[in-house]
């Protein structure tokens, strides 16, 4: 098994409005830990190893968080007389600033590496379609799709290769092989993930025409 | 232009625009976007003209999207009109906007065509802007 990436967090006394603001403020993430045994645990995470992270494991990777005990928090893991705990977790959710751009809640998600889980993972599209070259557009139907697995054997992400597709073909759920052990949970849906369009001819028309009335209308 | 087709109330109160745009701040149906970085208010005729500006920059084959709707009735009085006596006639419709909230986005052409083409959108609108790639889109 190839070692997981990690991450340290600390046990967050700060908690609410004020106190997360002046963590933000020193430069940490205020964060969440939760699992399906009914553990919370509030942390808090320098932003920089946390951004770093998130682009290498995603939000489909396990990797090992390790929360350094805060004796003045009194948590769970400090009440147990632990220095500090590695436990396997994903990344569930990540608010974001909606202006600047950056981190400012983070959601770890514990997982049981004996458990499966559903967890979706991100669709990567490899090469140019057929269609393409004959002017057809390829478009994304599904960016992420929804896996079932074990959660050390989930993929970093689902490579289509569209090297293939002509112009109004479509790659759909059920054509897409997995790993052993890995299951889609919508596989009988029949849902469309990626296809190449015809060009819409009659849209620009529309536009063009609107436009050349526009003038006349303004000077009305 | 864009404007309701109906309204309950033909008039409003001003208001004050305070705060970020948690809604509506992800590019999530294009590739890229552009994005307030300033309050402000964009009327039915701003947010038709930066999308004209767009449309015929990238001219075929590309899809864009206004994710703003100018439902907000303003008011005007006539010219040389003494103040008071009533809140003046409804001259258009604008879209409050806070900032972070993602205005048009664009989709199905090259990212480097898309980035001009919503530079020169937000040169029609009253409210500096960012360009925004979805995570991946640039690649």
């Amino acid at each position: 098994m190839a070692e997981l990436q990690s991450l340290s967090v600390q046990e967050r006394i700060k908690k609410g409005k004020g106190g997360s603001r002046e963590l933000r403020r020193q430069g940490f993430v205020p964060g969440v830990y939760y699992d399906q045994k009914s553990t919370n645990i509030p942390v808090r995470v320098m932003s920089l190893p946390l951004v770093k992270l998130y682009e290498k494991v995603g939000s489909s990777r396990v990797f090992d968080l390790m929360i350094e005990a805060n004796p003045d928090a009194a948590g769970p893991i400090s009440s147990e007389g632990k220095g500090h705990v590695k436990l396997p977790a994903l990344i569930w959710d990540i608010q974001y600033d909606p202006v600047k751009g950056y981190p400012v809640h983070v959601d770890f998600f514990g997982v049981d590496l004996d458990k499966p889980i559903r967890v979706m993972v991100p669709v990567e599209v490899k090469g140019r379609a057929r269609g393409q070259e004959e002017g057809g557009t390829l478009v994304v139907f599904r960016e992420s799709l929804e896996v079932h697995a074990l959660p050390l054997a989930i993929p970093e992400s689902i490579a289509l290769d569209v090297s293939g597709l002509a112009i109004n073909e479509n790659i759909h759920v059920e054509q897409i092989s997995l790993p052993e052990g890995v299951e889609f949970t919508n596989a009988d849906e029949g849902l469309a993930v990626v296809g190449v369009v015809a060009p819409a001819a009659e849209e620009v028309e529309e536009e063009e025409t609107e436009e050349a009335v526009e003038p006349a209308a303004a000077e009305d | 232009m864009l404007s309701p087709r109906r309204v309950r109330f033909r008039k409003r109160q001003k208001g004050r625009l305070r705060g970020k745009a948690h809604r509506g701040s992800t590019v999530s149906f294009g590739d890229i976007g552009l994005k307030t970085l300033e309050h402000g208010k964009l009327t039915s005729q701003q947010i038709e003209s930066a999308r004209v500006a767009i449309m015929r920059h990238i001219k075929r084959g590309g899809k864009v999207w206004i994710r703003v709707f100018p439902d907000y009735p303003v008011t005007k009085k006539p010219a040389e009109v003494r103040m008071g006596k009533g809140k003046g006639a409804p001259e258009g419709w604008c879209a409050p906007v806070k900032p972070g909230r993602v205005l048009y986005e664009v989709k199905g052409v090259s990212i480097a065509l898309a980035k001009e083409a919503l530079t020169r959108a937000m040169h029609k609108l009253p409210v500096k802007c960012a360009i925004v790639v979805k995570e991946g889109a640039e690649s």
